[in-house]
C-alpha cells in the first residue's frame, strides 16, 4: 500500500459521506483548517462537507531530513462537517476500517486535546486520537472560529498521514513510506526538508521577514477594509508563515508572540465579520459560488 | 418518616447516560456530582433512596440505587381566612366555604391557627401522593443539568451543553423503561458496547439486566473495579520481569478514566535508551504516552513499560508493537538531543541569552541575569554562605537559565531546571551549584516544596523577587482571574522562601525596599509587590493550614523575620488564650478609635499627671522587651491598666489644643509598644 492509495481510500470514503473532494490552497499554511474551505465555511448556517490534503509547514519542526518522524513539511487529510452528524466518531473509526484495519485488533482511543488557534481566534474540544498509542487524527468540534460563535458546529478531522501511513504500512521512519511505486518520500522530501531546515533556521532574515510582516499585515488590513476578503486573508495566511519562520529562527520571545498573535487575530477576526456580512457569502447561500 | 423500610416498597432504579469520551481528569468528579445531585433531587421529592452507586468509564454516567416506590405521606397545615371572617352567626361563611373547597375538607374538620395577634382558620391536609415512575425522569433531568463543569461545548445543531456530546440515555425502574430526555436526546431501551468490541447497540431488559448487556458489551462500568484490575495486572506484569512499580495514583487514576474495558500489557525498548538520563525516559512514558515505567529493586529503570489498552484483542502483538515502535521513536528523538546537548557547555549558551526575551517589558534573560547578579552583590553579606560558597554562587546565577537553550528543554519544558542540574553535574561543576540550578522550580504546582538547598533558596528568592518587582513596576500585576505573567505564583514562592527558610533574618519589607533601589524603582513598587506577597502568603496560610487572615496578617505585619512566623504564631495563640486578653484588646481598640496619625515624640515632654507619666513610662518598659515576648506580654497587661485609667480621669480630646497633641503622642507611642510584636489591629476588631 502506497500513501497516494492512501489517500485515494479516504478521499472516496469521504466522498461517500457526501464531502465535496477539494483540492489543496496554493498559499503556504500550518494547517488545513487555514484553508478557507474550513476557515470561512465553518462560520455560518449553511451546512457543508469537505474533504482536502493540505500540504502543512511548520518550520519549527523542520530537522534537515534526519529525523524519522519529524519534518517542516506534513501532510494533512482534513475532513469539515457541518454540522456535526451524531455519529462522527463512529464514521471516523469506520474510515480506519475502510483502510483495512480491524478495530478489534487495535487500541483506539480518544485522549481529550483542546484545540486553540489563537492567531485565528478559534477555539474546539475534542481529542487525539491514539493507535496503538500514537496520535494519528485530530478530532475537533469548533466552538468559535474569527471570534465568533460556531452555529452550528462542525466537526474537524484532521489525519496525519505520515504517521497513519508509516503505521500501517509498518515502517520505522517515513522516509521508508512510498509515496507512489518505486518512489520513496525519501526521494520526494528528504533533500527539500534539508533545504527548508537550513533556510529556517540559519538563512532566514529575520530583518527581512518582521519588514514583510509588517507590509503583508497592513495589505491585509487595507483589503479587508475593501471586502476583498480572500486576498485579504491570504496576506493573513502570509503573516501567519512568516511568523512561524520567525519564530523557528529563535526571534521571537515568549511575550512577543503574545502580541504577534494579537496582530493576527484583529485580522482573522475582520475577516470573519466581512465574510458573515458580505454579497459573496449570501450568494454562497444561494449556492452560486463553491 | 420511619427509619426502615420494607424491600417490598424501594424499587430498583437505573440510568444511564452515553456520551463521546469525557476527558480522564474530570471524570471523577462528574459522576461523583451526578450521583450526590440524583440523591439530593429524589430527596427532595419525599422519596427515600439507598445503595447509590454513581459509576463512570470515558463513555457513560451511570447511577443506581434503590428508591421507595412512591412518595412519603406528607400532613401539611394551610392557612385559610381569618377566624373572624369565618363564620357569620355561627354558620360558615362564602369566605371559610371557599377555602374548604380549594384544599378538600369539610368545614367541619378545620381548626386554628395562631399568628400574632390574629387567628386564622387551619386545615391539615395530606399531600398527593405520586409514585416513582412520574417523579424519576424529572429528577434525574434536574440532576443532569446540575452537574458542575469547568469547561462545556456545544455540538451539531443544538444548544444544549456539556463537557462532550450526550449520544444516549436510558432510564429504568425494575423492568420498566422510564421515557426521558437529556440535552435534546431522548432515552431508548438499549445500551452501546465498548468502541471496539461492539460498537452496535445492545437491548436492556431492566435494572438486573444491565450487568448482563456491559459484560456482553465488555464494558467495566464500576471504575474502581478497573482501577483494581489495572493495578494487579500492572503489578505482575512488572514482576515477571523482575521489577516492579513506583506507587503513582495520578497516572493509575487517569489510565482508569481512559479505558471501558482495561487489559495491561509489557513492552520493551532497547536498552540503549538507557543511556538517557531517568527524568527524560519516566516523561517521555508517563507524561507522553501514559505508560507506567518499571523499576528494579535498586531504584533504577529497566527498559520495560506497561501499557493498558482499551478492550479485548485477539492478542496484544499488534498493540503492543505499536506501541514500542512510538517509544522507540520518542526515545531515539531524546538520546539524539541529549547527546547534542553534552556536546556543548552551559556556559556556551550564555551569550544567547543575552537575545532570548524573558519579557517584552522586562527585556532578555540576559538582562535579568545581570540583575539578579546586583541583587546579589548588594545583600551578599546577609546571606548564609561561606565565601567559597558566595563565589559558587554566582556561577549559579550566571548559568541557570541556560538549559532554556538546550535541545532536551526545547523539547521537554516541563524538564527546565531539572536538564540544567543534570548537565551541571555532567560538565562537573560543584554539587552544590547543579542543585541549586535544579531546584529553580520549587515551589511549582500547589502542594510542591520550597528549595531544600540553601543556594536553591536564596535563586529562587532573587529570581522571584526580581520578576515581582519588576512586573509591578511594567503594569503587569494580576487583576481578577487576569494573571498572565504567573505573578501570583511568584509571589508566593518569595513568601514561601521568607518563611519557611532562615535564609534572611531582617524584615521582609527592607528586602523589597533595598531590592526596589538597586532595581532603580520607585518605592510603590515595593510597596505593591510587597503587599501582593504579603496577601498571596496569607492566602496560603490560610488555604493549607487554616491559619485566618487576620492572624498570619497580624504577626507578618509586624517588623520581625517571616522566618521567625512559627515561633510568633505558637506565642500569638498563647496570648489570646489568656484571660486578659480581652482587657488588652480593649485597651487597645480605645486608643485606636481616638488616633489619627499622631507621630512618637522624639524627646518626652513634661508629663502633668501621674496617669500620664505611668502610661509613658509603662510604654518605654515594654518597648524594651524586644527580645523577650514574655516580659512585652506582662508588661502590655500592665500597660492596658494604665491606659485604661487615663481614659477613666481625662478627655483625651482636650479643648486645650497643646494638651491635645501632647495626649495624642502619648497614645501614639502607647499603640507601638501594643504593636511591637503583632499588628494588633488585624486581630483586636
Amino acid at each position: 500500500m502506497t500513501l497516494q492509495d492512501i489517500v485515494i481510500s479516504l478521499k472516496t470514503y469521504w466522498k461517500d459521506q457526501g464531502c465535496v473532494i477539494a483540492e489543496p490552497y496554493d498559499i503556504e499554511m500550518g494547517a488545513g483548517t487555514m484553508s478557507p474551505l474550513t476557515f470561512f465555511r465553518a462560520l455560518g448556517p449553511d451546512p457543508w462537507r469537505v474533504a482536502y490534503v493540505q500540504p502543512s509547514r511548520r518550520p519549527v519542526d523542520a530537522r534537515y531530513g534526519e529525523n524519522p518522524n519529524r519534518v517542516y513539511q506534513h501532510h494533512q487529510f482534513q475532513v469539515l462537517l457541518k454540522p456535526a452528524p451524531d455519529d462522527v466518531v463512529e464514521r471516523y473509526l469506520q474510515s480506519l476500517e475502510h483502510l483495512g484495519l480491524d478495530r478489534r485488533q487495535h487500541d483506539i482511543r480518544l485522549v481529550e486535546d483542546n484545540w486553540e488557534a489563537p492567531s485565528l481566534g478559534a477555539w474546539g474540544l475534542g481529542w487525539e486520537v491514539w493507535l496503538d498509542g500514537m496520535e494519528i487524527s485530530q478530532f475537533t468540534y469548533f466552538q468559535q472560529m474569527g471570534g465568533h460563535e460556531c452555529r452550528p458546529v462542525s466537526a474537524e478531522l484532521t489525519y496525519g498521514l505520515e504517521r497513519l501511513v508509516s503505521y500501517l504500512v509498518g515502517v520505522d521512519e517515513i522516509w521508508a513510506i512510498e509515496w507512489a511505486p518505486g518512489i520513496s518520500y525519501e526521494n520526494l522530501f528528504r533533500q527539500v526538508e534539508w533545504e527548508q531546515a537550513a533556510y529556517s533556521f540559519e538563512h532566514a532574515s529575520a530583518p527581512v521577514l518582521l519588514q514583510l510582516f509588517g507590509l503583508y499585515e497592513s495589505e491585509a488590513k487595507r483589503l479587508l477594509d475593501l471586502r476583498l476578503i480572500r486576498p485579504g486573508y491570504e496576506y493573513l495566511l502570509k503573516c501567519s508563515h512568516i511568523f512561524n519562520t520567525l519564530d523557528a529562527l529563535g526571534a521571537i520571545s515568549v511575550t512577543e508572540r503574545q502580541a504577534y498573535l494579537g496582530r493576527m487575530r484583529t485580522l482573522s477576526r475582520l475577516a470573519a465579520d466581512k465574510y458573515l456580512t458580505s454579497e459573496s457569502n449570501i450568494e454562497a447561500k444561494e449556492g452560486t459560488v463553491l | 418518616m420511619t427509619d426502615r423500610h420494607s424491600s417490598a416498597d424501594m424499587r430498583s432504579i437505573l440510568v444511564e447516560v452515553g456520551l463521546e469520551e469525557i476527558p480522564s481528569q474530570y471524570l471523577r468528579d462528574i459522576i461523583e456530582n451526578f450521583g450526590h445531585l440524583m440523591r439530593d433531587e429524589l430527596r427532595n421529592q419525599r422519596l427515600n433512596v439507598s445503595n447509590l452507586q454513581a459509576w463512570a468509564t470515558p463513555r457513560r454516567l451511570v447511577v443506581r440505587a434503590w428508591a421507595s416506590k412512591e412518595q412519603e405521606a406528607l400532613r401539611e397545615r394551610v392557612r385559610g381566612p381569618l377566624l373572624a371572617n369565618a363564620y357569620k352567626d355561627d354558620e360558615p361563611t362564602p369566605a371559610l366555604l371557599g377555602f374548604c373547597r380549594r384544599v378538600g375538607v369539610s368545614p367541619g374538620d378545620v381548626t386554628t391557627i395562631q399568628d400574632g395577634s390574629k387567628t386564622y382558620i387551619g386545615a391539615e391536609i395530606e399531600q398527593p401522593i405520586h409514585p416513582l415512575e412520574e417523579l424519576l425522569a424529572p429528577a434525574v433531568q434536574r440532576a443532569f443539568a446540575q452537574i458542575p463543569l469547568v469547561r462545556s461545548m456545544r455540538w451539531g445543531h443544538g444548544d444544549y451543553r456539556f463537557i462532550r456530546p450526550v449520544r444516549w440515555c436510558s432510564l429504568w425502574v425494575e423492568e420498566t423503561f422510564i421515557p426521558l430526555v437529556i440535552a435534546g436526546v431522548p432515552g431508548s431501551a438499549e445500551t452501546y458496547g465498548n468502541r471496539t468490541n461492539h460498537p452496535e447497540a445492545l437491548a436492556i431488559l431492566g435494572t438486573q439486566d444491565y450487568d448482563r448487556a456491559l459484560d456482553q458489551g465488555l464494558v467495566m462500568v464500576d471504575q474502581d473495579k478497573r482501577r483494581k484490575v489495572i493495578e494487579t495486572q500492572a503489578r505482575g506484569l512488572a514482576r515477571s520481569v523482575s521489577g516492579y512499580l513506583d506507587p503513582d495514583e495520578e497516572l493509575l487514576e487517569e489510565v482508569t478514566q481512559l479505558v471501558e474495558w482495561p487489559t495491561p500489557f509489557l513492552g520493551r525498548f532497547d536498552e540503549v535508551y538507557l543511556e538517557i538520563p531517568e527524568p527524560i525516559l519516566v516523561t517521555s512514558m508517563r507524561v507522553h504516552q501514559r505508560y507506567f515505567p518499571v523499576h528494579k529493586t535498586d531504584g533504577t529503570l529497566l527498559p520495560y513499560f506497561i501499557g493498558v489498552r482499551n478492550g479485548i484483542g485477539d492478542d496484544l502483538d499488534m498493540v503492543r508493537h505499536g506501541n514500542e515502535k512510538v517509544l522507540r521513536a520518542r526515545l531515539s528523538d531524546a538520546l539524539y538531543f541529549y547527546r547534542t546537548d553534552l556536546g556543548h557547555a552551559l556556559a556556551d549558551h550564555r551569550p544567547q541569552l543575552d537575545r532570548v526575551i524573558f519579557h517584552a517589558k522586562l527585556g532578555t534573560y540576559g538582562d535579568k541575569i545581570a540583575r539578579i547578579h546586583s541583587l546579589f552583590d548588594a545583600t551578599r553579606a546577609a546571606w548564609p554562605l561561606n565565601e567559597t560558597e558566595k563565589d559558587q554562587f554566582k556561577l549559579v546565577i550566571d548559568l541557570y537559565k541556560a538549559d532554556l537553550l538546550t535541545q532536551v528543554v526545547q523539547e521537554f519544558p516541563e524538564l527546565q531546571g531539572v536538564m540544567g542540574e543534570i548537565y551541571a553535574q555532567a560538565q562537573k561543576f560543584p554539587n552544590a551549584v547543579a542543585v541549586a540550578i535544579g531546584e529553580q522550580y520549587h515551589p511549582g504546582h500547589q502542594g510542591d516544596r520550597i528549595p531544600h538547598s540553601v543556594m536553591g533558596q536564596i535563586l529562587v528568592l532573587l529570581d522571584r523577587l526580581d520578576t515581582v518587582l519588576e512586573g509591578v513596576a511594567n503594569g503587569l500585576k494580576p487583576t481578577g482571574s487576569e494573571d498572565p505573567f504567573g505573578m501570583r505564583r511568584s509571589a508566593l514562592a518569595i513568601g514561601r522562601v521568607l518563611s519557611e527558610s532562615e535564609i534572611w533574618q531582617e524584615p521582609a519589607y527592607d528586602l523589597f525596599m533595598l531590592a526596589a533601589q538597586l532595581l532603580n524603582l520607585e518605592r510603590t513598587a515595593a510597596d505593591e509587590s510587597y503587599d501582593l506577597v504579603l496577601s498571596r502568603l496569607e492566602y496560603h496560610l490560610d488555604v493549607t493550614q487554616g491559619i485566618p487572615a487576620q492572624k498570619s496578617r497580624a504577626i507578618l505585619a509586624a517588623p520581625y523575620p517571616w522566618c521567625s512566623y512559627p515561633r510568633r504564631l505558637a506565642f500569638l495563640d498563647h496570648i489570646l488564650a489568656d484571660p486578659h486578653w480581652e482587657g488588652v484588646a480593649l485597651s487597645f481598640k480605645r486608643i485606636d478609635r481616638v488616633m489619627k496619625g499622631i507621630e512618637v515624640p522624639k524627646d518626652p515632654p513634661e508629663w502633668d499627671l501621674p496617669v500620664e507619666q505611668r502610661v509613658w513610662t509603662v510604654s518605654q518598659r515594654a518597648m524594651a522587651h524586644q527580645n523577650s515576648a514574655t516580659h512585652w506580654w506582662q508588661t502590655v497587661q500592665e500597660l492596658s491598666t494604665a491606659i485604661d485609667a487615663l481614659f477613666d480621669a481625662v478627655l483625651i480630646n482636650d479643648p486645650d489644643p497643646d494638651v491635645r497633641l501632647k495626649r495624642g503622642q502619648l497614645l501614639a507611642y502607647a499603640q507601638k509598644a501594643f504593636n511591637l510584636f503583632f499588628d494588633m489591629r488585624q486581630i483586636s476588631v
